[in-house]
Parts: C-alpha cells; structure tokens; sequence
C-alpha cells in the first residue's frame, strides 16, 4: 500500500509529464471510448427500428398450400394453440401484436409510375410497437384503422412522385394467385432505409386482406416483442416445445433449420419440398437469425473490435516512446533511487514503486479518456435537443426517436483496459528493472 | 291447315329465337381448340416489343416449343444477347424458369408477367377458356367490320390468374379479336388486340397481337408471331439438360 501511495506521490511531482503521458494514453482511451459506443448505439437503433418493423422479437407463421391451386400461402385460421403455447412458454411479451403480409410482392402505381414493394396489413389498433416507432417524415397514422390509408417509405415517394393525399393503385397477387388491384390513399411517408433492406408498404390489415382476398378478420404473421433482444433465443426455444407438446400432430420447421436459415430462407426450402403436397407447416423465427440481422451484427461486432485493435495498434506506438520515457525517467531519478535504496528499500521495492506508477498512469488515462468519452456520447445523445438537425435523413434508421442510444460494449472496455495496462507494463518494465539493480553508492555518484 | 301453319310459324319463331342463344360450350371449345395443337407438335418465333413512356423499347426474340397433348413446352429466349439462353420450361402444371448465368432452375408461375412484360407466361401456353371459365353475360356487338358476341367469362377455379375476361369474339368463325382482363376488384388489367391471324395446319393463330397496360398508362407490349411450324419436335428440347446445353 505504502509502495502504491508513494507512486502515486511521484505522478504528481512530475505533473507536466504525467500530464503529457497521461494525456496521450487518455487519447486513445477516448478514441476507443467514443466509437465503441457509437458502434453501439447504431446497433440498438438499428435493432429497435428492425424489430419495429419486422414483426417483433419472434414471429409464428403458418404455411398451407391451396388444394385447388397448389399454391403456397401464408394462413393462421385460429390462434388457440399458439396463444396457449405463449402462455405456457411462460414468455411474458410485452406485445403481441397479429399481421397480414402478402407472401409475393405489390406493385404501387402512380400515373404510369411503379414501384414493387412488400405490402403489410397493420391492425393500427393493436400494434403499438409500430405506431410509435414509424419515424414520419410527413403524415400521421391518425384514423388509419379500417381505412385505404397506405404510409409508404420516402424512397417510394419519392420514386411515384406522391405527397400526402394523393391516390394510388396497388396491384398484389392473390392468396390463389389471381390478379387484384385497390385504390389507396397516401396518408403517411416515413424514413426508410434507403437499400439496407427492402421497406414495405403499410396498409390497414382489412384492406390487404381484401386486396390479397383473405378472409376478414384473418392474418397470417403472428409477432411476439419480448423486453429485450437478449430473451430471443430463449424464448424461442421454450416457445417451439411448448409449441410441440400442444399439437404434436402439427409439423414445425426444425429449430436448427430455422437458427440456419432465418424466416424467407424456411419458407424457400418449404417451397422446395416436394413432399409437401397438402396440410400445413408452422414456423417460430427469430429476427436474431435472419440473415441481414446476423451481417448488421457481426458489422458492429467488427466495428467494435476493429476499433479497439486499431487503438491498440496506436497505444503499441506510445509505448515505444514510453520505454524511452520512462529510461528518461529512471536516468534522471537515479540520485533518488540511489537514496530510497540507501535507506532500505529493497530491489523489489524499487521495481515496483516503478511498475506501480506505470500501472497508475495507464489506469488514470484510461479513466480520463473514458470519462471524457462518456461526455462526449452524451453529447451526441442529446440529438436534436441540441443539434439542428432538420433532416436526419437516412439515419434515422440508427437512431431512436431521433437520437443515439449510445451503448458501450463492457467487454471490449474491460479487455482494452487491460490491453492498455500491459502495455504500458511492458513499456517500463525494463527501465524498472534497471532502476531497481543500480547499488545505491553508484546511484548517489550519478 | 290453319293449325299446321300455325305451328309451322310458331316453329320458326322458336327457331328464330333460339338459334340467336349461343352454345357457349361449343363456342369455347372452339376457341380452343383453334389455338391448341393436342395432336402435333407446335413451334414458332416470338417477338416480343415492349414499350413504356420515356424509354426505348425492349425486344425480346424467342423460340417457343409446344406440345399441348402432353402439356409441354420450351421457350429459349435468343435475343437481346443479355438475356440469351435463358429460358422456361413446362412440364403439366410445373414451370420453371433457366437462368444460364447461375446454370439453375427456379419454380415459375403461368400467373407471372413474361420477361417483364405486359404478357404473362400463361399467354404462351395452350388456351383451356372451356375448362376455367364460363360465360355470365354476352350481348351483340361489332368491332370494325365484324359482327361479333360480346361476352363476359368468369373464372370457375383458382388455376387462372384472371378471374374475369370480357372477349370480342368474330360471329361467323369463332376467332377473339379483343379481350379485356380484368381483376378481382373488376378494375381493367389489360386490353389484348389480335388484329390478324395466320392458318396453320386448319388453325388460327395470331399474327401479332397488342397488349395494352391499363394500370400504366402508354405502356404496351407487341408480340409477332412468325415461322410457325408444326414439324415433330424431339422429346429431349422438352428436357432440362436441353435449355441447359443449348445455352452453353
């Protein structure tokens, strides 16, 4: 203990110094603090608005194929067991919340203008999760329920050129494989995602169930959003043997299978299966195995570590100059040490006082930069409380409410602290160690 | 005497009445069978123009086989070199689309639009109007020169992929001249115009025919039909490995 106080005595005898040093290694202690938890905070943008409009954390589907036509489609008549199956799952969703999507794509029209988008059948009354996270550019999802209001994304928008109000025509194919089109009225644009993935376009569920000639009051997404992204898996699990004991004469799409391939990659291999002639197949996704979700992530992931290495790589090129310091330090203190040594201190002694001022220094600057860091993610997180930011454009899909719920990765914290302390060791150890084998008679000559 | 001239004026007032009814039965097996090869082989070339406002046609040009008696067909595309060697292929009730860059064959429909077209894959195929539809309403009509019915099918089944067709059929041989497609809401698809025909073997098929986009408007599709043949075709063009070695 004596030996710590005593390093921490010497840090600030030399301020400007252990300013400088500290300085340095706070830099890019910041560096890594900063864009860590920006790298976090787009990720959990990024996962909100995703699960926003997906259809939750974990979504059920049906499959059936049509005896007359043959052809597949996306069917849940009645939702007793899998509602049971929630139930007994012990799962606890915050929200459950019943779509229809159309299993092929629509086509909107505009005055000879087209765009193919996914359509959605929202229950505008009971989806809150939706309604609350849809970021509007122009518009309000006021009065939606029951009416032919579409909300489609700024990109189609602007590709029909249609404003709020305007009508256009929405061509689908029906659940039989007909051709059907509806008139529609823009009630609502919201910020898309400009190509990180396709946006669909959302039309109160009575309506596409007209359009796609389903039955009314019918759906065929049931969506399950849990209180958090990291419940997923979990729930997904207990939910499939829940699931499994209730009707164990259904067929469920293996768990593996849909782990492996995600939702649209299932539903293709059951299109595939020319053993599936008639009956249905039931499907429990993860938006966690989808594979665009598990390329964001392992994005960030890289982000996250890239980042990190790259500090690293700069910290490795400070501890160079370190050594060089901290010989500098030890040349100069040698009348000290030649004094400590003469009034006792063992080797050891001396070579931790040493090591121990190095470790405080890298400790200090790695606490000065994170706090620093900290301020910094908080001020990006105020958005446009304290930005002008008229526009956040494309971004928006990153942020939350229009701002960044930054988040730090504790882990790649916790190693680069320790990455950082290693180096710094390493830096000094061997001058400590020249410092500690000088016989205190020559160190008092010097 | 006055009762058999009585009834022989009745007779032909009946006569009169009923011969206006058509047998919309025979009328459809007619059209049919027109445009159906179901004992010989059938093949032709294709071209197909697309044409949408503000842009340069597209022109497709491709071979298509037929063999309606087994319910088979071939179309390998020849032309725009981008699109060469790619191809669909029939077998009954399956469709499948070759694309030679992936060397892979994808599950089509007969409900899809051709090649991005305003034709569908169905157009290509034999013509069953007896099987999927029955006629609702007709009434007298003409188009140009020709005395025509007017009638208004409804599809019976979910095979079709439109549920409603009004047809502008030619009285005196049977041929359809116009046809609107129309979609489950009743709202106009599409108008197809089949201005003339060619006789092939006893049948009628279209020189060329127009489509008329009515949901995007000024957009429209060609198709000319030229160098019908009805030569026996080798059953190895309605295998995979044809479209597959064709395209190399």
């Amino acid at each position: 203990m004596k030996i710590i106080l005593l390093a921490l005595r010497n840090l600030t005898r030399q301020k400007r110094r252990s300013f400088l040093l500290g300085g340095a290694l706070a830099f890019g202690f910041y560096v890594l603090t900063t864009v860590n938890g920006c790298a976090g905070g787009v990720y959990n943008g990024f996962e909100k608005n995703v699960v926003s409009l997906a259809t939750g954390h974990i979504y059920y589907s049906r499959l059936e194929r049509d005896p007359e036509t043959k052809k597949l489609r996306l069917l849940i008549p009645g939702d007793s067991i899998i509602t049971q199956a929630i139930e007994e799952a012990g799962i606890k969703p915050q929200y459950v919340i019943r779509r229809t999507q159309s299993l092929s794509m629509g086509t909107l029209i505009h005055f000879g203008k087209s765009s193919v988008r996914g359509l959605e059948g929202i229950d505008w009354e009971n989806d809150p999760y939706l309604v609350s996270n849809l970021s509007l550019v122009k518009g309000s999802l006021d009065g939606l329920a029951g009416s032919d209001g579409a909300v489609i994304a700024q990109s189609v928008a602007k590709k029909l050129g249609v404003d709020i109000g305007d009508r256009i025509l929405i061509q689908a194919t029906t659940i039989t494989g007909q051709q059907n089109v509806e008139e529609a009225e823009v009630k609502a644009i919201y910020h898309d995602t400009a190509g990180v993935f396709q946006v669909s376009t959302f039309l109160d569920r009575e309506f596409l169930n007209r359009l796609i000639q389903m039955p009314p009051g019918s759906y065929n997404t049931l969506g399950i959003f849990l209180n958090h992204m990291n419940q997923s898996h979990w729930a997904q699990e207990r939910l499939y043997a829940s699931f499994q004991r209730l009707a164990p004469q259904e067929v469920l799409v293996p768990l593996e299978e849909v782990r492996e391939k995600g939702a649209n990659g299932s539903f293709q291999v059951i299109r595939k299966d020319s053993e599936f002639v008639s009956g249905s197949r039931h499907l429990i996704s993860c938006l966690q195995d989808e594979p665009f979700f598990k390329s964001f992530r392992g994005i960030i992931s890289a982000v996250e570590w890239g980042s990190a290495v790259t500090v690293y790589f700069l910290l490795v090129l400070v501890g160079v100059g370190l050594v060089n310091t901290f010989r500098l330090i030890v040349r100069e203190r040698q009348r000290e040490i030649g004094t400590m040594r003469a009034l006792g201190m063992q080797r050891n002694e001396v070579l931790g006082l040493f090591l121990w001022e190095a470790v405080l220094l890298a400790l200090l600057g790695a606490l000065l930069g994170f706090l620093l860091g900290l301020l910094t993610l908080w001020v990006i997180g105020l958005g446009e409380n304290l930005w002008v930011l008229p526009e956040v454009g494309e971004l928006a899909f990153f942020l939350i409410n229009n701002r960044l719920a930054w988040q730090l990765n504790l882990g790649v914290m916790a190693v680069s602290v320790m990455v950082l302390v290693a180096m710094v060791l390493s830096s000094a150890l061997i001058p400590a160690r020249k410092a500690a084998k000088l016989e205190p008679a020559e160190a008092l000559r010097n | 005497m006055k009762k058999m001239i009585t009834f022989s004026l009745m007779w032909l007032l009946v006569s009169a009445l009923f011969g206006q009814v058509p047998n919309w039965d025979k009328i459809l097996a007619d059209i049919d069978s027109q445009a159906n090869f179901d004992n010989i082989d059938f093949s032709a070339r294709y071209t197909v123009v697309s044409s949408r406002p503000g842009q340069d046609n597209s022109v497709i040009v491709a071979r298509i086989f037929r063999r309606d008696r087994e319910e088979k067909m071939t179309i390998l595309i020849s032309d725009p070199p981008a699109q060469r060697g790619q191809g669909y292929l029939q077998i009954g009730d399956s469709l499948w689309f070759y694309d030679p860059e992936s060397r892979e064959f994808a599950f089509s429909s007969f409900k899809e639009s051709f090649q991005n077209t305003d034709a569908q894959n169905s157009d290509f195929t034999r013509s069953s109007l007896r099987e999927d539809y029955r006629v609702t309403e007709h009434e007298d009509g003409k188009l140009g020169r020709f005395d025509v019915w007017i009638a208004t099918l409804d599809a019976v089944n979910n095979a079709v992929p439109v549920p409603r067709r009004k047809m502008w059929i030619r009285k005196d041989n049977n041929l359809i001249l116009k046809v609107e497609d129309y979609s489950v809401s009743r709202r106009l698809l599409r108008t197809m115009l089949f201005p003339s025909y060619q006789s092939v073997q006893g049948r009628f098929i279209p020189t060329r025919f127009v489509i008329e986009d009515a949901l995007r408007q000024g957009e429209k599709t060609q198709i000319t039909i030229e160098e019908p043949s009805i030569a026996p075709i080798p059953d190895s063009v309605f295998r995979r490995e044809y479209l597959e070695r064709v395209s190399r």
